[in-house]
């Protein structure tokens, strides 16, 4: 889990999102792909080296009734940790 | 699966752009008996495959070699790929590499690049490249450290000789600046088999480093996504054939063969097709090669009764040859094959030395 979400993530160099097909969205990384599917594209659509994690899981909130909210969030960072943990996304201190 | 009409493309092409190579690795994975320059295929065939190769759904093109900068034309090759719409990874020892040079290779569009380490002393890193590339390797790592946008990996070759400096050689690699390190073992094909004696590691020196990669995992968490892969060797089971044979990549030699492993031309009776004379879905699709150990029709016992058959797929069909001279045979890195005895044997009887390496030399063949 993420200890600190005042952390800004930002894809590593070499990994981008490619739409294969209308429904088929991937994340392409040095030794593979990652399939996205649906809120996995929707969080990495706020990954922009600016916001923090903090600030991605509000906004991803913002657009779901509150009782998903403690959901999100969980499924939000897990995500995000995931990633990092694999040097696909890079956390630096804003 | 007996219809592969319905089956997937693959994901993965390997191209091996050229067999040329300043190196002479004691461990190189190419076959013996390589391509010759003059029957490398032109850009403008690489150019085709690379587009065929995307509607067949391929993600990834690997350029690999032999040394791809070897080929003037390497960049126009990268740029193929990328327009393509293919991710674009070259696998290099960066020996023909100059800061223009990579400046142009990143503008024609390289997503990732992977240097290979040989050792964290110079000289002996020198010597199991059988040439002298330690420092200029170093010296490229800080070029491409620099660059913004292109991934960075660097692999470390390890077997018996260096495996006990292992430590440092990860320092080496962090300093280097990649997002990835990979510790490969020594892969008993080719030219490595030759000297497999020497380079088979021993169990204790496994022990050792598994301690040792597990305290780097730790360290470099987040920073650097440290992998590694056991050898086979001294496994429970084999390690998956690349994804399965014919379910997830292809490979084409210099020539333009169209191989399902880099290895696959040790097993006898198998007949490679041409891009030349295909496009890239016929050969994936209809190819006799490509058909040979798909699925598991093939396969024998134990591996047809076994559960495992859809994780690791019998293993990898070349060491099945190589050892038991059966293409067709479970694996005998899997401990339930009944011959699995013979591998440990082979390992365990390795002497320890370094007198007589057999570096790759160049022994040209007419192609086939
Ligand atoms: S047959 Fe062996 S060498 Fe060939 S791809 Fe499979 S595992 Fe690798
Ligand atoms: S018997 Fe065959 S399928 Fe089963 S684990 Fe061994 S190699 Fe894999």
């Amino acid at each position: 889990m993420i200890e600190d979400l005042q952390q800004v993530p930002q894809l590593a160099r070499g990994c981008r999102v490619q739409a294969r097909s209308e429904e088929e969205i991937v994340l392409l990384v040095p030794e593979g792909l990652l399939r996205l599917k649906g809120a996995g594209a929707e969080i990495l659509a706020l990954v922009d080296g600016q916001r923090t994690i903090a600030q991605i899981v509000e906004t991803l909130q913002a657009q779901y009734p509150p009782e998903a909210h403690t959901q999100i969030a969980t499924e939000a960072s897990s995500f995000l940790a995931s990633l990092h943990q694999r040097s696909v996304l890079l956390f630096r201190q804003p | 699966m007996t219809s592969t009409q319905q089956i997937p493309g693959p994901l993965s092409l390997v191209c091996e752009v050229t067999h040329r190579c300043p190196l002479h690795c004691v461990y190189c994975s190419n076959p013996l008996v390589m391509q010759q320059a003059e029957a490398e295929l032109p850009t403008e065939a690489w150019t085709r495959v690379f587009t065929e190769a995307a509607q067949l759904g391929v993600a990834h093109l690997h350029l690999t070699g032999g040394e791809p900068l070897a080929r003037h034309d390497i960049a126009d090759l990268i740029r193929a790929g990328r327009n393509a719409g293919l991710y674009v990874n070259m696998i290099t020892s960066a020996i023909g590499l100059s800061e223009p040079r990579l400046a142009a290779l990143v503008e024609a569009g390289l997503d990732h690049i992977q240097l290979s380490l040989q050792d964290a002393d110079e000289v002996l890193a020198n010597r199991w490249a059988g040439a002298r590339t330690h420092a200029k390797k170093l010296e490229m790592a800080a070029l491409i450290k620099a660059q913004p946008h292109l991934a960075f990996t660097v692999n470390i070759v390890v077997h018996r000789q260096n495996l006990d400096r292992l430590e440092e050689m990860i320092a080496l690699a962090e300093s280097m600046g990649p997002e990835r390190m990979e510790i490969a073992h020594v892969q008993y094909y080719g030219w490595a088999l030759k000297n497999r004696d020497l380079l088979l590691p021993t169990r204790e020196q496994l022990e050792r480093s598994t301690k040792t990669l597990r305290e780097a995992q730790e360290r470099l968490a987040g920073r650097i996504h440290l992998q590694a892969v056991v050898p086979d060797y001294y496994a429970r089971y084999p390690k998956a054939c690349v994804g399965g044979w014919g379910r997830q990549l292809m490979l084409i030699d210099p020539a333009g063969r169209a191989m399902p492993c880099h290895s696959a031309s040790i097993i006898s009776g198998l007949a490679f097709d041409n891009v030349r004379d295909h496009d890239l879905a016929w050969l994936w699709h209809e190819s006799s090669a490509f058909h040979r150990f798909r699925g598991d029709d093939w396969m024998q016992e134990p591996c047809r009764s076994c559960e495992r058959k859809t994780v690791d797929f019998g293993g990898c069909r070349c060491q099945a040859m190589q050892v038991l001279d059966d293409a067709d045979a479970t694996d005998p890195a899997c401990h339930l094959s009944p011959h699995h005895e013979q591998l440990i044997k082979i390992a365990e009887a390795a002497p320890a030395g370094t007198n007589t390496l057999h570096y790759r030399t160049i022994e040209l063949l007419s192609h086939s």
